[in-house]
């Protein structure tokens, strides 16, 4: 009998599904009578969490000029969905922490997967596109696919690198052949277990083939760029070879050019080693 | 081509079509690198954005041998291009991601 997504879920129950605190706050911001208090309440009751939160927003990521103290403040100056995408981002890292990968570290997988969401961040206020402000959560879970597959099949991830190694397949034909499903089959499928907004499930499950996202195509778009520098830079890997197939279509299509790509490499540096140790560490 | 803010233009860049100010008069002319005093001009004007060139520095080989040794150069080239194949080699984006990760892997190596 051949794998299906959910059975990778299935063999590592523990990942099947998100931390309450995670979906009591969802709740409360979609409630028509959501407060700050209600809010701050839910996040403080987790010290640990309030105290990641509060080291996100006072780090490189944001670069407030002034330090924010609590969580109301927090609210106030980041607003609630971005309160929401780095509790998301915070306890999917969280879920996975101390598991065993293959072919590349856990490390190695949140660096990239930093690195991407930041760089996305970078490129989208460059451009004049417009596009949705859960950009960094997209890049930041674009291979969480992958994570899956090289934690609960870390064999035949190897396997699979080892095809697109040998017979020179992109990483997607390389899943295909070897699972008979690739890494964005995964995503959608374990984001819809998590119960994650379809749009950040959008953005982040079909950048390799931007043209199909239909209204977030632009984020698509900007996830694939990222992808495409951050691996010719090397901020942490995620095993794949080769890079995947990008264009100047694609570059266009986000209204910028190859200039611009250059610029924001500079402020990515600035902010890549403090952004990963403050989600990381 | 891309519309870009007068507050990121950097001297050097191409313009790619005529920039005018609010009446209409001609501030620089289409294909003209910017100047310093090109910049000033602009801002002076209150002209907000500017539609340049697609231009990178160029990936120079020579250059980067000089810095690091030719024999880790050369294998950092061919390094690239099986890294890149999904990539067309006529694109810009090509040029761009072949430097980056040349530059990135011969500093990674010292």
């Amino acid at each position: 009998m051949s794998l299906t997504p959910e059975d990778l879920i299935e063999k590592c129950p523990d990942l099947a599904s998100l931390p309450d605190v995670y979906h009591k706050l969802n709740e409360a911001i979609n409630s028509p009578s959501c407060t700050t208090g209600i809010i701050s309440r839910i996040v403080s009751h987790d010290p640990s969490l309030t105290l990641k939160i509060l080291k996100i927003v006072n780090s490189a990521f944001y670069g407030f000029p002034h330090e924010i103290e609590d969580i109301p403040q927090a609210i106030v100056i980041i607003g609630l969905q971005q309160l929401n995408d780095l509790v998301l981002a915070h306890s999917i890292i969280n879920l996975f922490e101390n598991k065993k990968t293959a072919p590349f570290s856990l490390e190695e997988f949140w660096k990239f997967s930093i690195a991407s969401g930041l760089e996305a961040k970078i490129l989208s206020s460059y451009s004049k596109q417009k596009s949705n402000d859960r950009i960094f959560v997209g890049g930041l879970l674009h291979n969480i696919g992958k994570l899956l597959m090289a934690t609960a099949e870390p064999d035949l991830y190897e396997v699979c690198c080892q095809v697109s190694r040998d017979h020179n397949l992109s990483c997607f034909d390389a899943e295909t052949k070897v699972f008979g499903f690739s890494h964005m089959d995964v995503n959608r499928v374990l984001m819809k277990s998590w119960n994650i907004p379809q749009s950040i499930s959008e953005i982040s499950s079909n950048y390799l083939t931007p043209e199909v996202s239909n209204e977030l195509e632009t984020e698509s778009n900007f996830i694939l760029v990222a992808h495409g520098i951050c691996s010719a830079l090397g901020l942490g890997t995620t095993g794949e070879i080769f890079l995947p197939e990008i264009s100047d279509a694609n570059v266009r299509a986000i209204q910028l050019n190859t200039a611009q790509l250059e610029e924001s490499l500079i402020p990515l540096h600035e902010q890549f080693s403090e952004v990963t140790n403050t989600f990381l560490g | 081509m891309a519309e870009i803010s007068t507050n990121r233009l950097k001297e050097g860049m191409t313009t790619q079509s005529e920039v005018v100010d609010k009446h209409g008069h001609t501030l620089i002319r289409a294909n003209e690198e910017i100047s310093k005093n090109h910049i000033t001009l602009l801002k002076m004007w209150g002209v907000t954005s500017v539609t340049v060139k697609d231009s990178i520095k160029e990936l120079d080989l020579d250059q980067l041998k000089a810095v690091y040794s030719t024999s880790i150069i050369d294998d950092l080239a061919i390094q690239a291009n099986t890294k890149l194949r999904f990539i067309p080699e006529d694109n810009q984006v090509y040029s761009f991601l072949k430097k980056t990760f040349i530059e990135a892997e011969a500093k990674r190596s010292k």
